[in-house]
């Protein structure tokens, strides 16, 4: 495919897209009355989550796609969206207890949305150290790809188990909430950013799986040939 | 679908054979039992109060690790003498031995459960043992169908892997949490302690699991077969 934008080009726009965010944060949206200055979390915290959840989601998707076709790229492109998941998802837990910490008065409580979150984090960190462990074999791609699958079909049971419970996280989606028109146009930008940023990300993971991929096989020519 | 069934009770069969003449092995997850039980008690004294809250909780959480003990060597036999090999030259093979084994992992998981059980129960003086057991059934059968068919898909994965006990719980425990949570909070207590009854929302999380757990592992399992 035929590339018309270049790798420089893209990651200056998105400087530009995040310097408007940041203004959009800290300038145009109004400080909430109650939370002062620390909500400000809120709108890269909850754009975080909904990347988490495209990069499991396509992680999920091609690990399907790779159990059934057994094509290399499949599996480069779940092993992408596993691993830039997993840096969103880590971003979700990192700024989460900052933000709770003055509001809460605690950094981590067993609420069902934070045990979701965390478990989620450790089916996809154990993925990805399933990979290390099958390093050189081809059979590790399989079994990540499996394991992804359990993962992802997990995830919505893990919901449901924890909906159950009474937690003190609020919900963003499905609520009707009296959030003023700065916040909620502040925050769509801010899901637009961490979405480019999510696409570099996983385009820039992508390549490089692809290229350690394309060296293993020429090694492995090379070694034939000899 | 006659001869796939009759393939099936074969496997079983032989599962069975394999169990009984294998002594160590099979009684290793048994012991472990055991001194995860006295470690338990030792380190958590529970008040008389909270015995059943407690003994749930614990019988779960031995039969867990004593049961993924057991499943991470569960294909074992097959990997000794091309066992394997032959197998995977048989067509239409793959699900019979995971039924196969499945089934072999359920029943021993079930012993250790009832090991554990009646093992919790005396070290803490309950009185109504079989009222306990015949409360707390339900939930554990689910339970330990969908262990056995987690553990027996994940440890086909790494059969002769040299760190597959480190694996193993890595990758089986974050996959088995719904479970976890759903058979610890699947019980209605009273003041007392006592069991009261059971909350059915739970029980239905349980059995969602152990069916869409299922259905994956026959979908995956052939392929995993075919790969090892």
């Amino acid at each position: 495919m035929k590339k018309f934008i270049s790798m420089p080009v893209v990651c200056l726009l998105l400087a530009l897209l995040m310097l408007i965010d940041f203004c959009m944060i800290f300038f145009y949206a109004p400080i909430e009355r109650h939370q002062g200055l620390v909500q400000k979390i809120f709108y890269w915290h909850v754009s975080a989550a909904f990347a988490m959840y495209a990069g499991f989601l396509l992680a999920g998707f091609f690990a399907l796609l790779y159990v059934w076709k057994r094509e290399r790229k499949w599996d480069v492109l779940s092993h992408a969206g596993a691993t830039v998941g997993l840096v969103f998802c880590t971003m979700v837990l990192v700024s989460g207890p900052i933000w709770a910490k003055p509001i809460w008065g605690t950094w981590w409580t067993w609420d069902p949305r934070l045990t979701t979150t965390m478990l989620i984090w450790l089916i996809f960190v154990g993925t990805l150290l399933l990979r290390r462990y099958f390093i050189g074999d081809h059979r590790g791609q399989l079994y990540a790809a499996v394991l992804t699958l359990f993962g992802v079909l997990d995830i919505p049971l893990i919901f449901f188990a924890v909906k159950f419970w009474r937690g003190i996280h609020p919900s963003v989606l499905g609520q009707e909430n009296n959030m003023p028109l700065e916040m909620k146009l502040t925050l769509m930008i801010s899901n637009l950013t961490v979405l480019c940023f999510f696409g570099l990300l996983f385009g820039v993971k992508r390549k490089s799986l692809w290229l350690e991929y394309r060296v293993d096989a020429l090694c492995q020519d090379w070694r034939i040939n000899r | 679908m006659r001869r796939f069934f009759r393939r099936c009770g074969r496997c079983i069969a032989l599962e069975w054979r394999l169990f009984s003449r294998q002594r160590e092995p099979m009684l290793s997850p048994f012991f472990f039992t055991i001194v995860l039980i006295v470690m338990l008690q030792v380190g958590f004294p529970t008040p008389q109060q909270h015995v059943h809250k407690a003994m749930t909780t614990m019988i779960w959480l031995v039969t867990l690790f004593g049961g993924v003990m057991r499943l991470t060597r569960c294909h074992d036999p097959e990997n000794e003498g091309g066992v394997l090999s032959v197998l995977r030259m048989i067509p239409n093979m793959a699900v019979p031995y995971f039924v196969g084994k499945v089934s072999i992992n359920f029943i021993i998981l079930l012993l250790l459960n009832l090991v554990a059980t009646l093992l919790v129960a005396l070290f803490m003086n309950l009185g109504d043992a079989l009222q306990y057991l015949s409360q707390i059934g339900l939930p554990f059968l689910l339970g330990l169908i969908g262990l056995a068919v987690v553990g027996t898909t994940f440890s086909s994965m790494m059969p002769s892997h040299g760190r597959r006990e480190l694996v193993l719980p890595l990758i089986a425990y974050p996959i088995l949490m719904p479970l976890i949570i759903g058979l610890v909070q699947c019980f209605e207590y009273n003041p007392m302690g006592s069991v009261v009854e059971l909350r059915w929302a739970w029980i239905v999380l349980l059995v969602g699991f152990d069916v869409l757990m299922l259905l994956l592992s026959l979908f995956v399992f052939e392929h995993i077969f075919e790969s090892r």
